[in-house]
């Protein structure tokens, strides 16, 4: 059985502190930011920022939302990254834990064919292309203790256990944000080690909530399955 | 606030009374200890002129109950004056000199002292030296322009902090000329909080002692270790060729050990020793031994108690607000009485007799506080014991189980003159009842409330430095100030911590899509705003969360600015404080300033 977050966007304040404790513990550097007209910043993920609040406003039967999404990789069960690179010393999963792992070896590999292959869009690469993004706090974890950001969240967003207890969690929790929220629901949570409950329609948090097929034009579930297929990895050799 | 839960009966209940959401971790312990200019430690009142003598002092401030059924704790005003000039003075306090009381400065009868006060004063050129310690004036009060003006007419300033700030480099700031300010500016590092011993004391009273971490960096000091070489210097020259060198010649200042400052030598300072052997209840103790809590203090010199509130913090069982236990009041409510330590003695929640009905029983029988568990004969009461918290006085209940009447019994509200909590009383300047009245700057020419614009006891002051533009085309829409998560007060300790400067980088200033369409203002793009006292450039945030509003028939225009931010960093020198826009006006009690709601324009660079 691996490990898996629960993340409940519901309790999501905004604060930011997740951000934080990913750049502390992995000693990211910060990057140099302006104010945009947005409150959220760094503009996007990149090779020194694997965690990231998105921040949208939006109005429904005239209700203001101010949605968060601490957007982070999800651990995907069967990662089409792995199945793309084809190279364990690049990219591999830890089977204990569930995390997917990306070494300095990953600049060996077709960085933007890993970043395209990701439904959620989360790889991003340095300069010699070499790849990074979350690591569940892998060292962390195999150590006994939980993530830097859901070790530093004060409201409950952030959880993290065994996959099963956390798949319980997350369904006690749309159980009763759903007499709320009708279009509460789990994104993706059968294909993913990192469940997000969402109160509203995901589009309205952030483009890449759910699994997407990128430029393929496919489904997103069909996205995931075939990204993983021998298929689409013979394909993806040949080119 | 204080009205509303009095009239839900949740006072001195589980999860009752007013909570304090309070900007430090130690706002709580600081004023207890004498922070703000109208007491002293412990509650106890700053002197005024016409309070001549000692005796007069303690005359005016001690109230006085003809209810036999009321506590009026306060009636012990004595003990805990001179117990503190007993502190403060040690063997050169007696009764002959008032225990020092001639010595220790009075207010003028009717005048304020408070951070506006201080800087106007400043300002007017009465003040010419200044000590700003942990504090950054130029950017945290309102009207800085005022402020960092007032700090060129000063002599002399010391900036105690853990950065040069945006007042230690004043002179240096934006409009300034160096070359023209005479103010001699002397820097002393301070330490961190982690780098130090002490305690803290939060809002619920919990005194918490802590440990130091690593050692300080560099040539900074624990702010003790500051004023007590301080001290020690202002002495020396006193005794030299002071003026009137009494009140600081005299003051006990033996608080090292080892060349050091000792903050557990303050602690039971604080908490107050037997100057000479007493004999209470026919229990003898010895002269320098702690004093076990303020039930023992004494009026007649010979206990000392630098604040009676935190007697029984650090006593001969030891240091009280260093314990860490971990278990929970029979209550099981989340006191953890043997974690740290709460004033007063050790009272979790205070007024907690009244959580229960006239028999001692808990109006809420599941989250109770106190519950009396006296043993009862023939429908009486015929022994006391209360469990639960530390009870607010350990008397009988007020009724028997027999629903006989009691004298030997006290009113739950023991720090009120009669015993009861008050809708409202004396002493507020705009009492008796909270009112409606329109912020000094504001969009519309009449209250809608009542007759009264503004309110006529606010503190509002008169240099051209405090221009007001009420109703004034020039700033037609309602600014506001607030906080973000990523920033910390004027943001010393956080605009220098990158991982905070990439999330929030820039002073901003947020506006509904409305005022932005009106005025052409692209989102992200940089606008000044301007008040009757300042200009401030900012980053437009376009938000749905400003909207405008009407009010008395007209659209009204709100934007909402945050308030950390200063020219010393970031190092581009271009984003600055959001107090250069606010008003220096007060409301008329604590003179806390207006900053929530005053007038601005936003101007398109």
């Amino acid at each position: 059985m691996s490990n898996a977050f629960f993340i409940d966007t519901t309790r999501c304040t905004g604060c930011r502190g997740c951000q934080v404790a990913c750049k502390q513990w992995h000693d990211l550097p910060a990057e140099k930011t302006e104010n945009r007209g947005t409150l959220e910043n760094p503009p996007d993920l990149s090779f020194s920022t694997y965690k990231l609040v998105r921040m949208r406003e939006t109005e429904t039967d005239g209700k203001l939302k101010w949605l968060f999404f601490p957007e982070q990789c999800r651990h995907c069960i069967e990662p089409p990254c792995l199945e793309t690179a084809q190279d364990e010393s690049a990219i591999f999963k830890d089977d204990k834990t569930g995390a997917v792992i990306f070494t300095a070896n990953t600049k060996n590999l077709f960085a933007d064919e890993i970043i395209e292959s990701c439904p959620y869009n989360i790889p991003r690469k340095a300069a010699d292309g070499t790849l990074a993004k979350c690591d569940m706090c892998n060292g962390r974890v195999t150590n006994g203790l939980l993530p830097a950001c859901v070790k530093t969240c004060p409201t409950g967003t952030m959880n993290f256990g065994d996959r099963d207890q956390m798949v319980s969690l997350a369904q006690q929790r749309l159980a009763q944000v759903s007499k709320r929220h009708n279009s509460a629901q789990l994104v993706d949570a059968d294909d993913v080690n990192v469940i997000y409950l969402v109160s509203e329609a995901p589009a309205l948090y952030y483009e890449f909530v759910m699994a997407s097929a990128g430029s393929h034009g496919l489904s997103r579930h069909m996205a995931l399955r075939k990204m993983a297929s021998p298929f689409w990895r013979a394909l993806r050799q040949l080119a | 606030m204080a009205i509303i839960q009095q009239l839900l009966g949740n006072m001195g209940v589980a999860g009752g009374g007013v909570n304090a959401l309070r900007g430090e971790p130690n706002v709580q312990g600081s004023t207890d200890h004498c922070l703000l200019w109208h007491i002293w430690p412990g509650c106890l009142k700053t002197a005024r002129a016409s309070n001549t003598t000692l005796a007069a002092y303690n005359e005016k401030w001690t109230p006085s109950s003809k209810d036999p059924l009321s506590a009026n704790w306060w009636q012990n005003y004595p003990k805990y004056s001179v117990s503190m000039l007993k502190s403060f003075f040690g063997e050169k306090a007696d009764v002959a000199n008032e225990f020092g009381y001639r010595w220790l400065p009075k207010v003028d009868d009717g005048a304020v002292y408070s951070w506006f006060d201080i800087f106007d004063a400043m300002y007017k050129e009465t003040i010419k030296g200044f000590f700003a310690w942990g504090q950054n004036p130029a950017c945290s009060g309102a009207n800085a322009n005022k402020t960092r003006e007032a700090l060129g007419k000063l002599d002399w300033m010391v900036n105690v902090n853990l950065f040069d700030n945006e007042t230690g480099s004043f002179w240096k700031g934006p409009g300034m000329d160096p070359g023209a300010i005479k103010t001699e500016v002397f820097m002393l590092p301070a330490c961190a909080s982690v780098e130090k011993e002490g305690s803290i004391t939060n809002s619920g009273r919990w005194m918490q002692w802590r440990c130091r971490g690593p050692k300080p960096l560099g040539d900074s000091l624990p702010d003790g270790d500051i004023i007590l070489t301080l001290g020690e210097k202002i002495k020396e020259v006193y005794q030299e060729d002071g003026l009137y060198p009494e009140p600081i010649a005299n003051l006990k200042w033996d608080y090292a050990t080892d060349g050091t400052y000792d903050p557990h030598k303050v602690a039971k300072e604080i908490n107050g020793y037997f100057v000479k052997d007493v004999t209470i209840k026919g229990k003898t103790y010895r002269k320098g031994t702690l004093v076990p809590s303020f039930a023992f203090l004494q009026a007649d010199g010979s206990t000392s108690s630098g604040n009676w509130l935190y007697c029984n913090s650090y006593t001969e069982k030891g240091n009280m607000a260093a314990r860490r236990g971990q278990e929970d009041a029979v209550n099981n409510i989340g006191l953890f009485p043997e974690f740290a330590w709460c004033w007063p003695v050790n009272r979790r929640i205070i007024y907690n007799r009244a959580s229960v009905d006239a028999k001692g029983v808990p109006w809420d029988r599941k989250d109770w506080v106190v519950y009396f568990k006296g043993e009862e004969k023939d429908g009486k009461y015929v022994s006391r014991k209360w469990i639960g918290d530390v009870p607010d006085g350990g008397w009988y209940p007020l009724q028997n189980p027999d629903g006989s009447w009691r004298d030997d019994a006290k009113h739950p509200f023991i720090m009120r003159k009669h015993g009861h909590a008050q809708v409202f009383g004396p002493g507020r300047a705009d009492g008796p009842f909270p009112e409606h009245y329109e912020p000094l700057e504001c969009p519309v020419e009449k209250n809608f409330l009542n007759p009264q614009m503004v309110n006529p006891t606010a503190a509002v002051y008169a240099t051209k430095a405090d221009a007001h533009a009420t109703c004034d085309p020039r700033y037609p829409y309602v600014g506001t100030t607030y906080r973000v998560s990523e920033h910390w007060q004027t943001g010393l300790m956080t605009r220098t911590q990158s991982w905070l400067m990439e999330m929030q980088p820039q002073m901003f200033v947020e506006i509904s899509e409305e005022l932005a369409e009106l005025k052409g203002i692209q989102n992200g793009e940089r606008v000044n705003l301007t008040s009757a006292r300042g200009k401030v450039a900012c980053s437009t945030v376009v938000t749905k969360r400003f909207k405008p509003f009407m009010m008395g028939g007209l659209t009204v225009h709100q934007v909402g600015i945050p308030w950390h931010y200063g020219w010393r960093w970031p190092s581009t020198g271009k984003e600055d404080s959001a107090n250069l826009l606010t008003p220096s006006a007060g409301d008329p009690n604590t003179r806390i300033p207006e900053t929530k709601a005053f007038m601005v324009n936003v101007v398109k660079v």
